[in-house]
């Protein structure tokens, strides 16, 4: 097996790969009074069910026509299933008898309560409600079609309820990929992710713990984003907190100051459509600058350094985020970002959303201290749910199992 | 106990005329072998600044060896023959744990970026001045002289510059037994862990920041060389798996590649850029106020809005006596863990080289980029030093339980 081998289905970080429009990630919760021997049952059980799936055989419908089998699988196209642990799966005081012995990652840890991530607060949306976002288990679904992802859950929670399997499901969030590269700021979003033959670096954890080795840690973070506050700011404000232009995506390279001291972007120059990945690279991936404004944005704060994998202190993660839209009501659109970033350690996600001069100071981007003139950031972003899990790699009969015995 | 730390820069001429002078001697050694390299001095061409950064916990202690047994190991005191935990803290940064005498629990943590050079040319040039400095590092009214300059009389009439200098660097940086003024028994003054000296710093600089190109197989125009392409052409300059080596490295070798002009800021050193004090909460589940950290020992003269000098090289946690409890009651969130160990701090530190590069393509020396054609050298087996980490380890354990 190559070493990207190891890795599971569902992380897509092949060169000229692109990650399936359609996304879903289901929560489980493994329920009061279980036992490990039956969590590792159940558990082979579902992801059993949804490789069928993946092959287009459903329960339910067994034995239907085949040309009625053909659009269950075409239904079901490209589905990939992703199994993580989380923190709650290791905590003794939640799991009578306790459901693992395997030691925890160090940095595998809930996301604080209060105050939550630097510069990031919950939303009030939550109220005083326990933040959602963490459970025992996670099921990233990946498919072509959004009523694979939808339909895959839903028969997730069937199995659950026909099989008196262990689990609750705890919570459930969609996601969908836009083909033209944007995200809801109307920016390019992901231009700037790893180059290919970075990502297994990026990826890849060590042995510590053991049962980790080659596999990764997934961070999942559902941002709401203020639309409103956000599109209140006007373009050049905008290029200069996000550090790219908003037509054309290329990264600004320069600041400049408007005769009443407003400061200005300058974009670089736009690659030749007909260029080739590495005549593209400072546009998808723009060195590190040395305008202090320009390192106040975002695509430089999420990417400080600029260094490759390679070094270990480059804090590189992999993102295979999807936006969501929850609702369009009367006070405006519920949307959002599904941040999913894959990591080799998630102490390098800890450091990206605390250091200094990354995100430690800001929830998105621009100077801390804005002077007069330069780009003051708006608080768009909220914290809807989050979690941290582990993403062991593959195994038999499915990764993880050793942890359910 | 009180800690007064002096954060005064020293302001004597001759020290500063002597510690420019050693820099520039290190400059000058390492511009012998690679003379396309980093510039003497910042001058009217070196307009921009940047400073790349990284964090303090050694990543390759981290990597090779585990976390849990590497926080252990980086705090080990010292044994018999002098060697401790300090001699893995190979991020440019060190440190020493203070516990309570009557709990065991961490009551303060005292770290460091301070160059060992420059605390022996203080030593050489103003030693009144670094004994009260001490004195204050360690808590005390006073530093014994022989435990900072040995059986040497400082202010003997007979005594020489060169003489104290010695005298310092054989107490106080001494691969043998060292001054519990500098060991961590006593006081933590200024760095001795082999590499992390003026001198690594300047030559890796030198090593990566001759002009090279990368053209991968297939590609149609050239990058700067990555960390595992350039390390094993430096000649040792710089250790993979290190936070700090592979990522300076890249960062000189990018800015040579985009044809900039590169010298250090003056003045030249290390510093603490921030610390990630949002992670820490206490025992109520409060952040961590900033200020619990308190910044001492300035590069330069100079001082931010806060009073805080500016650049500063040496950081302090300690919790207030009126909150009733002590660092090691402090959590971090993000593991969860209660602060026992130094490096759990020092994974917290953001350290920083502030540089003057020109603008790009100022440099003039495109045209003589060394352009590398494969992708990279054959690696060495093991090219973080694992092994070898591994057997030092080994060796300090034995040492520290020989009788």
């Amino acid at each position: 097996m190559t070493p990207m081998g190891h890795l599971q289905q569902g992380i897509y970080l092949a060169a000229g790969e692109r990650s399936p429009p359609c996304w879903r990630l289901m929560l489980l919760n493994v329920s009061s009074g279980a036992v490990a021997g039956d969590v590792h049952e159940g558990l082979a059980h579902i992801l059993r069910m949804l490789a069928d799936l993946g092959l287009g055989r459903v329960r339910e419908l067994e034995g239907q026509p085949p040309e009625h089998a053909r659009a269950s699988a075409d239904q079901f196209a490209g589905l990939a299933t992703l199994v993580a642990f989380g923190r709650r799966l290791f905590d003794a005081e939640r799991h009578d008898p306790q459901l693992t012995t395997a030691p925890r990652p160090p940095f595998l840890a809930y996301l604080p309560e209060g105050a939550a991530l630097a510069g990031l607060p919950w939303s009030s949306r939550n109220g005083d409600a326990a933040p959602s976002g963490e459970a025992d288990i996670a099921l990233q679904l990946t498919a072509e079609r959004q009523a694979g992802v939808n339909c895959g859950a839903v028969e997730v929670w069937k199995l659950i309820g026909d099989h008196d399997l262990p689990f609750v499901v705890s919570a459930s969030f969609s996601g969908f990929g836009r083909h033209d590269g944007r995200g809801w700021l109307e920016f390019h979003d992901g231009v700037s992710n790893l180059p290919a033959e970075d990502r297994l670096d990026a990826l890849s954890a060590s042995g510590d713990p053991p049962w980790m080795a080659g596999g990764t840690y997934l961070a999942f973070l559902r941002l709401g984003v203020d639309l409103a506050t956000w599109r209140n700011r006007g373009r050049a404000q905008q290029e200069l907190l996000v550090g790219r232009d908003k037509l054309s995506g290329a990264a600004l390279v320069a600041t400049t100051r408007a005769s009443d001291g407003t400061v200005l972007p300058v974009p670089g120059l736009t690659p030749d459509s007909m260029a080739g990945a590495d005549d593209r690279i400072d546009w998808i991936d723009p060195p590190q600058t040395t305008d202090p404004l320009l390192e106040a944005s975002h695509i430089h704060r999420a990417n400080q350094n600029r260094a490759s994998a390679a070094a270990p202190g480059s804090l590189r993660m992999y993102r295979q985020g999807y936006d969501f839209l929850d609702e369009v009501g009367p006070s405006g659109p519920v949307a959002g970002l599904n941040f999913i970033s894959f990591q080799r350690d998630l102490q390098i996600f800890q450091h990206v959303l605390h250091l200094p001069g990354w995100l430690g100071e800001v929830s998105f981007g621009g100077p801390a201290e804005p002077q007069p003139g330069e780009p003051v950031e708006p608080r768009f972003l909220s914290l809807l749910a989050g979690g941290l899990y582990a993403v062991p790699p593959r195994r038999d009969p499915f990764p993880g199992a050793d942890l359910l015995t | 106990m009180d800690i007064h730390e002096d954060d005064a820069v020293e302001s004597d001429t001759a020290l500063r005329v002597a510690w420019d002078e050693r820099v520039e001697q290190c400059l000058a050694a390492a511009r012998a072998r690679h003379p396309d390299s980093v510039l003497d001095a910042a001058d009217s061409r070196t307009t921009e600044l940047t400073a790349p950064d990284w964090t303090g916990l050694p990543l390759r202690a981290e990597r090779c060896l585990g976390r849990a047994a590497a926080l252990a190991l980086l705090d080990h005191p010292p044994g018999p023959d002098g060697s401790s935990g300090r001699d893995f803290q190979e991020e440019y940064l060190e440190w020493r744990v203070v516990c309570s005498p009557a709990t065991g629990g961490v009551q303060r943590i005292e770290l460091t970026t301070e160059l060992a050079d420059r605390w022996c040319l203080a030593a050489a040039h103003e030693p009144t001045a670094l004994l009260s400095r001490v004195a204050a590092f360690a808590g005390e009214q006073s530093a014994p002289v022989s435990e900072v300059y040995g059986s040497y009389d400082p202010f003997a009439d007979t005594a020489t510059p060169a003489g104290r200098e010695r005298a310092f660097a054989d107490t106080m940086l001494g691969t043998g037994a060292c001054s519990p003024y500098n060991d961590g028994r006593r006081a933590i003054c200024c760095m001795t862990q082999r590499t992390n000296t003026i001198n690594a710093l300047v030559t890796l600089a030198a090593a990566a920041t001759r002009p090279r190109r990368v053209r991968a197989p297939g590609a149609k125009r050239c990058r700067a060389p990555s960390a595992s392409e350039l390390l094993p052409l430096l000649a040792g300059a710089a250790q993979a798996g290190r936070g700090s080596d592979p990522l300076l490295a890249e960062r000189f070798a990018r800015l040579a590649f985009e044809d900039r002009l590169v010298a250090f800021a003056e003045p030249v050193g290390v510093w603490v850029q921030g610390v990630e004090h949002t992670r820490l909460r206490t025992p109520g589940g409060e952040p961590v106020p900033e200020d619990w950290f308190v910044f001492g020992r300035g590069l330069g003269s100079e001082r931010v809005p806060s009073g805080r000098p500016a650049h500063p090289q040496r950081l302090t946690l300690e919790v207030p006596a009126v909150e009733g409890f002590t660092v090691g009651d402090i959590v971090d969130v993000a593991t969860e863990q209660p602060i026992r160990h130094g490096g759990q701090i020092a994974e917290l530190v953001e350290l920083a080289v502030s540089l003057r590069v020109g603008p790009q393509d100022s440099a003039g020396q495109a045209g003589a980029s060394h352009l590398l054609t494969s992708m990279a050298s054959a690696q060495r087996n093991d090219p973080e030093g694992c092994e070898e980490l591994r057997r030092e380890e080994a060796r300090l354990y034995a040492g520290s339980h020989a009788p």
